[in-house]
């Protein structure tokens, strides 16, 4: 992965107003060259609009957004050459065939239309080459709009939403054609609901919550930040009220939840190997044990109020 | 500063989207040939057989100012606003193209497509006339070809401001529809109204001839009055009434009446410019 600390998208103060409301609010934040950068928020959080202020699709009322060191505003066509982008709502020119329609974005991209029919076929819809893309379904139209996106290979890819509506195969070749692009350096700026897709993937996290930016980092600093604590769950044949207490009598542990035979401990990851051992001591018959680290989902719910 | 290669990409795409439209593909058909009867329906009027250009133009011009407007607005009323709400313009904003690329692309294609249309019409009809006409003038078909395409401009290029200042398609339609109304209904009556109150008539009526020229359709019909030869231009053709004018003023010039026209082009596509270029998608 091509990881120098070069910022690639700048953000600086960004505020956008609809209808004297702030969708977002000063916000700033920078996603480095060779990042996966995860962009997350509940519904309606501001992170359509912060990416359509950074393709120039809407402008911004304050705040600046640079791209390659180039600012949005005064460089918005040169700007678009080192961008693709996959939107939340795929459409393309119902009356044209994927390939004309891929052809046309390859024009403008100037890229070689050769290149259309490979991203077809590499996206499994080179049987429907030829058809009109209005009778694609919503995985077809998916498929098609990161093939779009990719077109010439931007050095950085904007996708929002892109599993939506795809099945397990198309989860699985969008996160694979990801991960093969930062292979080759490509910066990506992934915007997704789903929260264990961003955290496999994405080497940092922003979250917004109401227009603002709560957290930007790792997903284990956050964690770490917010003294989530990871979990560790004992099956234990004979679990009683008194291992409970014994186990959470041990320094470190935060709270424990009894779910049939398994006993949930929240505790630091040093703690983990006292509490089998005290379980242990007090006669607790241990036949699994199940270590989790702190999750995203957590610490999206911790910093987003859910 | 625009480049043309972005201009004349969108211009092809917009030409291949239309004609599979199939839409525009029944108007035109209606268009090719309703000029094909109309052209014949002069034998009722005459001594029998295929009436001579002029008389066939002035049989024409009753429906090319309801047909060609209506043509040019459906065209352009979604070329903005219909992306927009479809998805499409986020994605092509997304590429390395300017939005006042998009709009004269948008306009160069949607104009193609409706010469297209017209010729298929017009060139259906011409042949069939010219086969049974002598003499036809051809040079001349094609000026009243040439004055038809300007006409439809003005209206592409009205409808796709609507379609960059209003918030919905069904708005853009509307607007389309009224406009089209406004220009090929309501102005003649208007006038006529005027004209019948204070009891004159258009030939006496200094103003007439200058209010005519805030409408596109009757500045096209004078244009092709005073190309064509003397065969007047009728007031009032939705109502059926024939108040004909031969004698135009002065100032009635080809020269004047296409910049007016092509002022109506001009106009209303900067003003869609302006507004699309201030839009959020």
């Amino acid at each position: 992965m091509g990881s120098d600390n070069q910022a690639v998208i700048n953000v600086n103060n960004l505020t956008k107003i609809f209808n004297n409301s702030a969708a977002v609010k000063n916000l700033s934040f920078s996603v480095k060259k060779g990042e996966i950068f995860g962009f997350l928020g509940p519904n309606g959080a501001g992170k359509t609009t912060t990416i359509k202020a950074m393709l120039g699709l809407i402008f911004s009322n304050f705040g600046t957004i640079q791209i390659n060191g180039y600012d949005i505003k005064r460089y918005d066509k040169h700007v678009k050459r080192f961008i693709g982008y996959m939107p939340e709502k795929v459409a393309f020119y119902d009356n044209l065939t994927a390939l004309q329609n891929l052809s046309f974005y390859a024009e403008l991209k100037n890229v070689p239309k050769s290149e259309c029919q490979r991203l077809i076929e590499e996206f499994g819809l080179a049987e429907h080459l030829n058809k009109k893309v209005g009778n694609y379904s919503k995985g077809m139209l998916q498929r098609l709009g990161l093939a779009r996106a990719i077109l010439g290979t931007p050095p950085i890819l904007i996708l929002d939403e892109p599993s939506a509506g795809l099945d397990p195969h198309g989860v699985k070749l969008v996160r694979d054609k990801i991960k093969q692009l930062n292979d080759i350096g490509v910066t990506i700026f992934l915007s997704s609901h789903i929260l264990s897709e961003v955290q496999a993937i994405c080497s940092q996290v922003g979250i917004i919550n109401n227009g603002v930016l709560v957290a930007q980092d790792t997903v284990s600093n956050l964690s770490q930040n917010l003294k989530i604590k990871p979990k560790i769950t004992l099956t234990i044949t004979n679990l009683t009220g008194n291992i409970k207490n014994i186990a959470q009598r041990v320094e470190g542990v935060e709270r424990i939840e009894i779910i049939g035979n398994n006993l949930q401990i929240f505790c630091l990851p040093e703690s983990r190997a006292k509490v089998i051992i005290e379980v242990h001591k007090a006669g607790g018959k241990i036949s699994n044990v199940q270590t989790e680290e702190a999750s995203l989902e957590d610490v999206f719910m911790r910093l987003t109020g859910g | 500063m625009a480049d043309q290669f972005s201009i004349f990409s969108v211009a092809k795409k917009e030409v291949m989207d239309n004609t599979r439209n199939i839409n525009i593909i029944i108007i035109t058909i209606i268009f090719a040939i309703l000029t094909v009867i109309v052209s014949f329906l002069g034998t009722l009027t005459s001594n029998g057989g295929w009436q001579d250009l002029k008389t066939t133009v002035q049989f024409l011009m009753f429906f090319i100012q309801f047909l060609v407007p209506i043509i040019g607005l459906m065209l352009g009323y979604a070329s903005i606003v219909g992306e927009i709400e479809k998805g499409t313009m986020n994605a092509l904003l997304s590429e390395p193209i300017t939005r006042l690329e998009i709009i004269l692309g948008k306009f160069l294609g949607l104009g193609l497509v409706l010469a297209i249309s017209v010729f298929v019409g017009f060139g259906a009809a011409g042949l069939v006339i010219s086969l049974n006409v002598n003499n036809f003038d051809f040079g001349l078909y094609f000026l009243f070809i040439f004055f038809t395409i300007i006409l439809g401009l003005v209206f592409i290029s009205i409808s796709m401001f609507f379609s960059s200042i209003l918030k919905r398609r069904s708005q853009s339609i509307g607007m389309s529809i009224f406009t089209w109304s406004f220009f090929s209904f309501l102005w003649g009556i208007m006038l006529f109204a005027i004209m019948a109150s204070s009891g004159t008539q258009p030939e006496e009526a200094e103003g007439y001839f200058l209010i005519n020229l805030f409408s596109p359709v009757q500045t096209f019909l004078s244009l092709i009055s005073i190309n064509m030869g003397s065969m007047g231009v009728t007031m009032m053709p939705s109502l059926g009434l024939s108040v004909w004018v031969d004698n135009f003023p002065d100032f009635y010039n080809t020269g004047i009446l296409l910049t007016i026209l092509l002022l109506w082009i001009i106009i209303p596509l900067f003003l869609a410019y302006i507004s699309f270029n201030r839009r959020d998608v």
